[in-house]
């Protein structure tokens, strides 16, 4: 009996050091939940996955997380997603804020201020936009299908929420539609497997943040002001 | 008849002990290795240390 027993345990201990081995070097299935995510699901492994397009449904899960989020008390324009400061640079007056998402950061796009929706534009490979904008400088973020959900707002004038994904992605879902009226960090959206969010606000507005900082939808501050 | 492989019917506890033990330093020693920026050959060392810490007081003290 005593035998069985400990030849039963050796056996599963075996069986859990085999498929850590044929696993290596990614994390072996009951070692990922001791791993923060970026460790739990490592960049080459997500870019094996997008290559032969089968994720692993954990990983899937964990991407389509959709958290509630806590307004700040201070008024102002809130971030519209999770993801790394890359640049806020202007041009002709208004100043494109770019967020950065990872494979690990949340996906679900907020409003940033109280405003009505007047336009919901997606765009195909081009890097003009119906106004004879160049959006060159973002060439290096291989971003051609986007969605650019255009806000009139009482506080902060018309903004811009621009959604960017890859042309492997393609896939940007808009929840509200054009006319209505969406409040401060209220759901904006979804993209899938995407990777650049791009705030678009007046030039003159004090911005809070700069490149190099991390934020997250609805709660970290981009831009200090009356808001309702 | 009792040897450290062998002890009245069944593997002997230090020899089951050890094996156990082993398994479990090297996916120990795989989530420390992930979670840290130290130098890999370093803890290799480490590992090595604790695992032969600990093989040696099972044999010794069980």
């Amino acid at each position: 009996m005593v035998l069985l027993i400990q030849a039963l345990i050796l056996a599963s201990l075996t069986t859990m050091a085999i498929v850590w081995a044929v696993r290596f070097p990614y994390p072996a299935p009951w070692l990922r939940v001791f791993l923060p995510a970026r460790k739990r699901w490592p960049e080459r492994e997500i870019r094996d996955w997008l290559q032969n397009g089968r994720f692993h449904p954990a990983f899937l899960k964990f991407f389509n997380r959709d958290p509630e989020r806590v307004l700040p008390p201070e008024p102002g324009l809130v971030a519209p997603a999770d993801g790394l400061v890359t640049s806020a640079e202007a041009r002709d007056g208004i100043r494109y804020l770019v967020i950065a998402l990872s494979f690990w950061d949340m996906h679900v796009q907020r409003s940033p201020a109280t405003g009505k929706i007047v336009a919901i534009e997606p765009s195909g490979d081009g890097f003009m936009d119906g106004e004879g904008r160049n959006f060159a400088f973002l060439r290096e973020k291989h971003c051609p299908v986007q969605t650019r959900v255009v806000l009139d707002t009482a506080s902060h004038g018309r903004l811009a929420v621009r959604l960017i994904t890859s042309v492997a992605a393609r896939r940007i879902e808009v929840w509200p539609h054009e006319g209505e009226t969406v409040e401060r960090g209220q759901r904006l959206g979804r993209i899938l497997l995407g990777s650049t969010v791009v705030l678009e606000l007046p030039e003159h507005i004090t911005m809070c943040v700069e490149p190099g900082q991390r934020m997250r939808a609805g709660e970290t501050l981009v831009a200090a002001g009356a808001t309702t | 008849m009792t040897t450290f492989f062998l002890s009245q019917g069944h593997l002997g506890w230090s020899f089951f002990g050890v094996l156990m033990y082993s398994v479990l330093c090297l996916l120990a020693g795989d989530i420390v290795w992930r979670m840290t920026t130290a130098p890999f050959r370093r803890l290799l060392a480490v590992m090595a240390l604790i695992w032969a810490a600990g093989a040696v007081a099972l044999i010794a003290f069980w």
